[in-house]
């Protein structure tokens, strides 16, 4: 399993998802240890578009998804899941037990990063650790995860 | 502002927190971003199943995250927990804890920071995670 494979066949299951698509956020990069996606700012996910700040509702939607899709990721790796219909098979099967935000500064960027690591992924729970920057790296946001995957 | 030493903390913390140094915690290691407390292993305070409670190790983490707090603002014991949040990972077993915090953001009035804990000599297996922060009661 390749970094490039994975990306190629989960990123149109995870950009596919309606929420994810109506946020706007896609799936940039994947490996045995993360996964990392991007969003452009948009007036429609913002608090008021005179401000700008991002919705801390987005945030957290997107720290969940890429945690998600991290834990998603070790087991694509780990187990070989090198086919649509395996990966979707066990995808299915995944749920968010527990989610945890910090927002650290306000949402301001053009465009925004979120990244996650794996901190252990064991037989039906999986544990994550989140950040969210913007263009600028600055860390904007850090969130903990813990998802059912199976 | 400096960082203070190891004994200039756990001088700190026995002279005007005794209790928290009473267990068996101190700090072993502080710096610029980042602090590690020591917990001494006392299997009479193993839970069932001889593991390592789950309320000592949340208290490592947030005496990790107090002596932190003294690379802020020097060794003012007045930072106070404002919200800890606890991941356990793994069973702890028979040993020694670490827990190392790191700064995520120094803020004026709060800090936050990461920790995470292992057993002594077993820092590739974290058993547990935590964030949190602490509220400055002097803002800086």
């Amino acid at each position: 399993m390749t970094p490039e494979l994975a990306l190629e066949l989960v990123k149109p299951i995870s950009d596919g998802i309606p929420f994810n698509r109506v946020i706007g956020v896609t799936l940039e990069s994947m490996s045995p240890t993360g996964a990392r996606m991007e969003v452009a700012h948009r007036d429609e996910l913002t608090n008021n578009p005179a401000s700008g700040i991002l919705h801390g509702g987005v945030v957290s939607s997107i720290l969940d998804v890429v945690g998600g899709l991290s834990a998603l990721s070790a087991l694509v790796f780990d187990r070989e899941l090198d086919t649509l219909e395996a990966i979707l098979e066990v995808f299915v099967r995944f749920g968010t037990v527990d989610l945890r935000v910090d927002y650290l500064r306000p949402g301001l960027g053009e465009r925004f990063t979120a990244s996650s690591t794996v901190m252990r992924s064991g037989r039906r729970l999986a544990v994550t650790r989140m950040e969210f920057s913007n263009e600028q790296g600055t860390l904007l946001a850090t969130g903990t995860g813990t998802y059912v995957t199976g | 502002m400096s960082i203070p030493t190891v004994g200039q903390v756990n001088e700190l913390v026995a002279e005007t927190y005794p209790a928290a140094s009473a267990d068996g915690f101190r700090c072993v290691d502080i710096g610029e971003g980042f602090a590690v407390a020591g917990w001494t292993y006392d299997p009479a305070l193993d839970r069932p199943g001889g593991l390592i409670s789950g309320p000592t190790q949340f208290t490592i983490c947030d005496s990790a995250l107090w002596y932190l707090s003294f690379t802020v603002v020097g060794l003012q014991p007045m930072a106070v927990t404002s919200d800890l949040h606890i991941t356990f990972l793994r069973p702890a077993v028979g040993g020694d804890l670490l827990a190392r915090a790191e700064l995520i953001r120094a803020g004026r009035a709060r800090i936050f920071g990461e920790v995470r804990v292992w057993v002594e000599g077993r820092e590739d297996r974290p058993v547990a995670h935590a964030t949190g922060s602490y509220a400055l009661l002097e803002p800086r």
